[in-house]
């Protein structure tokens, strides 16, 4: 037997009224005798002694608190499953994101409430095609649509949730129609722990809840360096969505030491702190409450600092400690002989038109930095330089490369460059920012393989390598060159989320939170769809470690804070009644409800002596 | 008390006359044997003629057979007084209708059948001794009067049978029919009264008032139950146990009365409350002898 509103239930206690009204009257019951004395000639046992102290058994009292009894009973709503004629297809839609890990209002798993859900559904149908879908962000099929239950209910049982977040309309659409045609489904059920805004009508969508305990949460979690390199500041808020005062402690720890901070909260109430953390280092922080709670994917959060990958860069022509230098300034930089894997090249001392075409085919296709355009390698030496010193001018003021830069402090010796014009020099689309005397100075362009940047110029013929504006420019061109990411994102990905780690590289290799290596990250097959090589699907919280060659970064991952947000049942909408309550479960309130009533009059006859035996004359 | 008699009662009853055993000397004519020789339709005896005899009553057949000259005697019918001695007890103010209500109206018939008789009818009420006393009379305004005085009659007080039936023998002059209506519910007795009227040679007829309340009690469950009379209460649970040891011990006690007065030539006659009075009189005092 089922009940509908089992919390009535507790109206049973009324039956202590019943008793209390029952023990009061008979104390005051006076019954006027003509001769008292043979009473008391009785020969008194222990069933007429002491008699008010116990439950005698009384046909009135009975038949009251039967009637009470049957009244209680049908204000819960009992129901007894019955027998559905079957339905042309079903599907059982689970919601598998990471919110069903957590704990029911009872205590007891999310999953195995939604495994027991699914499963009533399935015994209320037993004839009905069905199919088992998992829905999320990264949704799945359970069991493809067939007559058979044998089928389904297997994988109803290994049904477990991911840590991704709640899936969408659109896919629950697509996920019905990959069986069959959505509008072929009499019912869908769909078992979940949050209500569902916009379900398409066209769809017998029938929402079973799940409910949801009181939760404590970290819903912010940032960590930031200190500028003089003392520690981080922790950036963190912590939210109480229990009924009841929350005490908590929130831990903060980079794997070494960690902070401290006791919380009491109030019901519904938010804290925020910027808590120093000035004893840390590394670049990996956890935050954790302790103790814990049923949702305990929200309980702990991860973020890491933000590092950088080296660029890989390949050198061609003389080497240049000076401009090596201000490259590696810019940031760290590997240095490669394979010209293929290279992000970006420095050639120094080449025919800019010659580099471009490539007509050697020494040189890479890509981004290419040219230094000493078309100058003669003997011909580039400070002790040749004349005293014709020109100021250069900026004539792309604003452009991205000149960031920083005062060209007008800049001299350039002219007689070191060639007399050749631009055009025999540079491509015809080259553009130029920095010129002195007429003469191109600094000019961009694109090629058909990559972007590029000519310092035309030997570059002991300018002031630049003794000026502070020299690794400012270096470091400019370096970003106008290789645009992609350079640094790992400060923000912690979420899972379902995918990753473009292209920049690590070929070589490198992943691990992810549990310690295990994440397969075909790289190297899948070209071609397909989202996952060609260098993506990453983010699947778990934790940190995920990029290992490179050059460097190992680490990546953090966090459940989605909106995988926190629970409605209860009782704020969801009309379409999502229980499903025993509509379908499947016949109500007997009625029954218990005409029983109470038949039992009430029978003792309210009782008691005014209509069944009393007639007295012989 | 306002007590209500109908015509049909009446009418009911007026052919009927109580059964006197014996004969009795009574002080006015009446129609119940007398040891007095007088005037009526019963013959008596034969006594030998004395000078100034009347004549009409020599029986010639003897004198002409034996030459003796004897004259008939008859018997001289008397009345029999009737004493109707009403328990006004708090007690008999109990049941559904009241037994006092009853007694009431069982007094009045009783008056009724005997003025119809030509018998004088006195009235005594009492409950621990005597209170209202209507000396016996003839006439039906004598009904009136015993009416009357039941009417304002109110039951109260306890039962002293012994007591009261001990004052009437002592204040009565004359015996005669004697019932007494009570219901006998008494610790105190009431051999001593009865037997004490018995002495006197007066006729009794006990008539037991008992309420069904009394005979079979519906009270159930935990009560307190106070006597009417002397206000003493005793609290128990009451089920069908307790009740069924409650009628032995009341059938225990009719039964006694019942035995006390075959034993000294009594009748008893037990009257519930419930009985209507027509009945009582066609069938439990015909039954038993009350009526000849």
């Amino acid at each position: 037997m089922i009940w509908a509103y089992a919390g009535n239930l507790s109206l049973f206690g009324l039956a202590a009224i019943v008793l209390l009204i029952y023990f009061l009257r008979a104390r005051n019951l006076r019954h006027d005798v003509s001769a008292v004395f043979l009473w008391e000639q009785l020969q008194f046992g222990h069933r007429t002694k002491l008699a008010r102290f116990r439950l005698r058994l009384d046909g009135i009292l009975l038949a009251q608190l039967a009637g009470l009894a049957l009244l209680v009973i049908a204000t819960a709503g009992p129901g007894v499953r019955v027998d559905q004629p079957a339905l042309s297809a079903m599907a059982i839609v689970i919601d598998g994101s990471a919110s069903m890990s957590g704990t029911t209002a009872d205590g007891r798993s999310k999953e195995d409430a939604a495994r027991a859900e699914a499963v009533r559904i399935l015994e209320t149908y037993p004839d009905t095609p069905v199919t088992v879908l998992q829905w999320s962000l990264d949704p799945e099929i359970l069991a493809a649509l067939g007559d058979d239950h044998g089928v389904a209910r297997p994988a109803i049982a290994e049904f477990q949730a991911n840590w991704t977040g709640d899936g969408t309309v659109v896919s629950l659409e697509v996920l019905l129609e990959s069986q069959q045609e959505s509008r072929l489904y009499e019912r869908v059920f769909l078992i979940t722990d949050h209500a569902v805004a916009d379900l398409p009508t066209s769809i017998p969508v029938h929402v079973v809840p799940i409910s949801s305990d009181g939760n404590v949460l970290i819903d912010v979690f940032n960590v930031r360096g200190q500028p003089n390199g003392a520690g981080v500041v922790v950036f963190a808020g912590v939210r109480n969505d229990d009924t009841r005062v929350r005490e908590t402690e929130l831990r903060v720890s980079d794997g070494s030491s960690r902070v401290r901070l006791p919380l009491v909260l109030a019901p519904g109430e938010r804290q925020s702190f910027v808590l120093p953390f000035p004893g840390a280092h590394g670049v990996a922080y956890t935050a954790e409450l302790t103790p814990g709670d049923g949702a305990s994917f929200d309980d702990i959060r991860y973020n890491a600092l933000p590092q950088a990958m080296p660029r890989v860069g390949v050198w061609f022509g003389e080497n240049d400690p000076f401009l090596r230098a201000a490259i590696e300034v810019s940031g760290p930089t590997l240095w490669t002989e394979e010209a293929t894997e290279a992000q970006f090249a420095v050639i120094n001392g080449a025919d800019a038109l010659h580099a471009l075409g490539g007509e050697s085919g020494r040189f890479p296709s890509g981004n290419l930095f040219l230094v000493s355009v078309a100058v003669a390698p003997d011909e580039r030496r400070s002790d040749q330089l004349t005293a014709d010193y020109q100021t250069m001018r900026a004539v792309a003021v604003g452009d991205p490369i000149l960031k920083g830069i005062a060209p007008e402090q800049l001299r350039v010796d002219l007689s070191s460059l060639p007399d050749a014009g631009q055009g025999e020099m540079l491509p015809e689309d080259a553009v130029a920012l920095i010129v002195s005397a007429g003469r191109p100075i600094l000019s961009t362009g694109v090629s058909e393989t990559g972007r590029w940047v000519a310092l035309v110029p030997d570059l002991w013929a300018t002031n630049l390598p003794f000026s502070i504006d020299f690794p400012l420019l270096v470091a400019n061109v370096l970003a106008y060159l290789v645009p992609r990411v350079e640094f790992v994102a400060s923000t912690p990905a979420e899972p379902g989320d995918a990753i473009d780690l292209a920049w690590a590289g070929p070589e490198a290799r992943i691990v992810d939170p549990m310690g295990n290596l994440v397969e075909g990250a790289f190297g899948r097959e070209a071609g397909t769809a989202g996952n060609s090589g260098g993506i990453l699907m983010v699947d778990t919280p934790g940190f995920y470690e990029v290992r490179s060659p050059s460097a190992s970064v680490l990546l953090a991952s966090n459940v989605a804070v909106s995988e926190s947000v629970f409605v209860s049942t009782l704020e969801m909408g009309e379409t999502d009644r229980p499903v025993g309550s509509e379908m499947g479960v016949l109500g007997l309130w009625p029954w218990f409800a005409l029983a109470a009533c038949v039992v009430l009059l029978a003792e309210a006859a009782a008691y005014h002596g209509v069944w009393a035996p007639r007295r012989r004359r | 008390m306002t007590r209500a008699y109908d015509e049909a009662l009446f009418e009911s009853l007026a052919g009927l006359r109580f059964a006197v055993r014996g004969r009795h000397r009574g002080r006015f004519e009446g129609l119940h044997a007398s040891p007095r020789a007088g005037v009526s339709l019963e013959f008596a005896d034969y006594r030998d003629y004395c000078r100034g005899d009347d004549i009409r009553y020599v029986d010639w057949k003897v004198l002409g057979r034996l030459d003796r000259a004897v004259v008939k005697t008859f018997v001289r019918e008397e009345d029999r007084p009737i004493h109707v001695l009403v328990d006004l007890s708090a007690s008999m103010g109990i049941g559904s209708p009241p037994k006092a209500d009853v007694a009431a109206r069982l007094a009045v018939a009783i008056s009724f059948v005997a003025l119809k008789e030509f018998d004088r009818v006195g009235l005594c009420s009492f409950s621990d001794g005597l209170h209202a006393q209507i000396p016996p009379r003839h006439g039906m305004r004598q009904l009136a009067r015993i009416l009357r005085s039941l009417q304002e009659a109110e039951p109260s007080g306890g039962t002293s049978i012994d007591t009261a039936l001990g004052m009437f023998a002592a204040q009565s002059r004359e015996n005669g029919l004697v019932f007494v209506l009570s219901d006998f519910l008494t610790e105190q007795g009431w051999q001593e009264g009865l037997l004490r009227l018995l002495h006197r040679g007066d006729q009794i007829i006990a008539v037991q008032i008992l309420d069904r309340e009394d005979l079979q009690p519906v009270v159930e469950g935990i009560a307190q139950l106070v006597d009417v009379e002397t206000n003493r209460s005793i609290e128990l649970t009451v089920g069908p146990g307790t009740r069924a040891q409650y009628r032995r011990l009341l059938e225990k006690r009719i039964l006694d009365l019942k035995r006390f007065a075959a034993r000294h030539r009594m009748t008893h006659v037990v009257v519930p409350t419930d009985l209507p009075i027509g009945v009582v009189f066609h069938e439990r005092f015909r039954e038993s002898g009350v009526l000849s």
